[in-house]
Parts: structure tokens; sequence; C-alpha cells
């Protein structure tokens, strides 16, 4: 019976562990779709993504890190169209962009609030 | 006798829009050295890209125009690779010669932005050596991006202005030493002004300088989220570019981020070919012109 009692509430905590951890990822979509407006992204890529270049597809060919990389300079991944952004986009702010670039491919776009 | 006065009326109106022009039948000799082609390839990125050249395919195979005001209605700039189809692969030498100096395409029709009467001999003979070329960028592609669908606005707006009459005047390119001279053949020939003046409606491709509002911004245009944006006053007004210093002009230019840490948004482009003598002859042209008072904020 106890251990029963104990497989189940271990079932409950890993549901709302996974629970939070969802809610965690929309919040940090919803400000990296605001930070996507914010830093003029969405000038050039459009609301979603399918503006000049198709970031859609992006999380498929650049791993989190690389997707940095390129947003920081992009002539070192041999497009010489996007400005660099190593000094506009605040470090901080870098990973919830990537979430929301990722999550263009995934669905339809955030609209920013 | 009202049905008369009205018909009459109509057929002056017809008459005065006149919708078909004389193209050439002339022919000419093209250098297509490498440099040519090379300068070719330069200054056609800067002058065609911004509208021809497709990111997703690395070829200049057109594409919509976003950037347009709605109002104008579906503006699709051609493919102009070799594809003898949907580019101008059948046009010859002679004939993009014609279209860039009058206006008038191979089919005798007036396309009033296509119009470069003050370019160089040099340039494009190099943009046709260029587009003529075994470039990646300019073989034949059949991609096509449709056909534009102009509302009554766009009609009217795109027919106004008649082609320039074709001249054997040789224009020659200032040289990096006359700064002020080159500069104004740049902001012409690159199309500055097109953007930068006060609207698409009041430019003068003839005397730019005479066009409303030269370079001192408020064109309203549109970004790829579909928002209106307004182009910046270039002019050294003090809701301009007064202050901005060469450096920080070039940096703006070339690398697309002003001296604020902002970046500058699509329509515009980054300008990477510009040379370091181009730029400053840019700046050196719109310090002195004259400055307008028009403070464009930023959206």
């Amino acid at each position: 019976m106890k251990i029963i009692v104990l497989i189940l509430m271990l079932m409950i905590g890993a549901f709302s562990f996974s629970d939070d951890d969802k809610k965690e990822e929309k919040k940090q979509v919803e400000k990296g779709a605001r930070l996507f407006k914010k830093y003029g992204c969405t000038s050039c890529h459009g609301l979603a993504g399918k503006g000049l270049g198709n970031l859609q597809k992006a999380y498929l060919k650049y791993s989190d890190q690389q997707l940095i990389d390129y947003i920081k300079n992009p002539t070192s991944f041999n497009n010489p169209k996007m400005p660099r952004y190593e000094r506009v986009i605040a470090q901080q702010d870098m990973q919830p962009i990537i979430y929301y670039v990722k999550h263009l491919g995934k669905s339809a776009e955030v609209k920013p609030k | 006798m009202k049905s008369i006065y009205l018909l009459t009326i109509a057929l002056c109106i017809v008459i005065g829009c006149k919708t078909s022009y004389q193209t050439t039948q002339k022919s000419i000799s093209v250098n297509t050295g490498e440099e040519n082609i090379a300068n070719g390839k330069r200054i056609t990125a800067m002058m065609c890209g911004p509208c021809h050249y497709d990111l997703s395919s690395k070829t200049y195979s057109g594409g919509i125009m976003h950037d347009v005001p709605k109002v104008l209605g579906k503006i699709v700039a051609r493919n102009i690779t070799q594809d003898t189809i949907i580019g101008v692969g059948k046009y010859t030498e002679a004939e993009l010669w014609h279209l860039l100096k009058t206006g008038v395409s191979k089919d005798g029709r007036f396309i009033g932005f296509m119009l470069r009467p003050n370019i160089a001999d040099s340039d494009l003979n190099d943009i046709i050596a260029f587009l003529k070329s075994n470039d990646s960028e300019v073989k034949a592609t059949s991609i096509n991006h449709g056909k534009s669908d102009l509302s009554l606005i766009g009609n009217m707006a795109l027919s106004k202005g008649k082609p320039v009459p074709a001249s054997n005047e040789i224009i020659l390119k200032p040289g990096n030493q006359n700064k002020v001279e080159l500069g104004r053949y740049l902001v012409d020939n690159l199309g500055c002004f097109d953007c930068h003046s006060k609207s698409f409606a009041n430019l003068d491709k003839v005397n730019p300088e005479k066009s409303k509002g030269f370079m001192g911004g408020g064109n309203k245009m549109r970004t790829m989220d579909g928002s209106t944006i307004l182009s910046s006053n270039l002019t050294f007004h003090e809701t301009g570019m007064k202050g901005y210093s060469l450096k920080e002009f070039s940096s703006t230019l070339r690398e697309g981020i002003n001296k604020n840490n902002q970046i500058i948004r699509y329509p515009m482009r980054m300008y990477v070919e510009l040379t370091d003598q181009e730029c400053e002859a840019i700046y050196e042209y719109l310090k002195q012109i004259p400055a307008i008072n028009n403070k464009v904020e930023r959206s």
C-alpha cells in the first residue's frame, strides 16, 4: 500500500514538474516574441519568421548556441546581409529570442503582447 | 450633344495616356572583361538588388515588393535572370541599355521606376556585362513570383511620367577625388532619394534634387511585419543627420546599425559593397544639400 502511495506521489510530482516546465517555456516564448519585435527582427523576418530568410527551419539547422552566434555575427555564417546584433541585443535577451525562433518552426507565431 | 462632348474628352484622355513607346533596334558592344563583370556584380547588388534579389534562392529572380504602400496594390519585381520566359534572357544588350536610360521596356512599356537617365556609361556597361555573365546569381532560373496587380491609384501613380528621350550623350562617372559629384551620382543612381524624399509620387528622375523634400525623409513604406515605417531625414538638419560623423554614417550604411545602436530596418538594406571613398562621397554630398526641418519619429 505504502509503495502504491509512494508511486502515486512520484507520478503527481512528475506531472506537476513537467507542467511547470511547459509554463516556463511558454513564458520564455512570449518574452521572446516581445523581444523579437523590440529589436526590429520582425521588420525583416515578419511576425512568423517567413519574411527575408525563412526562420521556421532555423532550429533544425542550428543548435541554440549556433543561433546565438549567428545573431551576434551573421557574417561568420556567410550572411553579409544581416546586421551584427552583438552590440545591440542584451546577453540576457538572447535565449528568450532563441526560444521564440525555435517556436516559429513548431507552431503558428505568437503575437507579441 | 452632351454624348459627343463626353466622347471627345474620353478620346483626348486616351490619346494623352499613351501606353506604348518606341524601343530600340540598335546593337551595342559591351565590354565583358573580369573587372567589368566584378564591378557590374557590385553595382547591380546595390542598384537592382533591393528589389530584384531573392535571398532564398540567391539569384536575381525578383520577388513581391512588401515595402510599397498597400494603396498601390501588389507590385512584383521581375525575375532578371537569363531565363528566356520569366527572366530577361531575350533582352539584347541594347534593349537593356535602352530600358535603363529611357525607362522603355523591350515590349514598349514605360516602367518609370527602372529609369536611370543619369547612369554613367561605364556602370551601365558593367551591369549589362554582369547580367549576361555566367554568374550563378543571374543564370537562368524559372522562379516566378507572379504578376503585379496594381490598384487604380497604383496604376495612375506608376504610369505618371514619360520616357526620357534616347540620347547618344556619353555620361562619365565622377572620380573618387571629386567627392561631392560622386556623392550626387551615387545618391541618384543607387536610388537613395527614391525612398528618402517626401514621397514616391513627387520624384524627379532626371533632376533628383528637384524632387519634393529631397532627402528629407518621411516617405511611407512598410516593413515585413506590415507596420508602416517612415524613411529617415538624411539632410544635415538637427532633425536629420546633424552630428553624425563620417565613421558613424559609414557604419550605419554598411553595418546596418545607427549611432544610437539601433538596427536600420527593412526596406533599407546594408550596403556592404560601398567603398570607404563612396561612403565619404555620399556623406560630403549630403552635408551640402539644403537641410530640411523634418523630424521623423522612429516607430
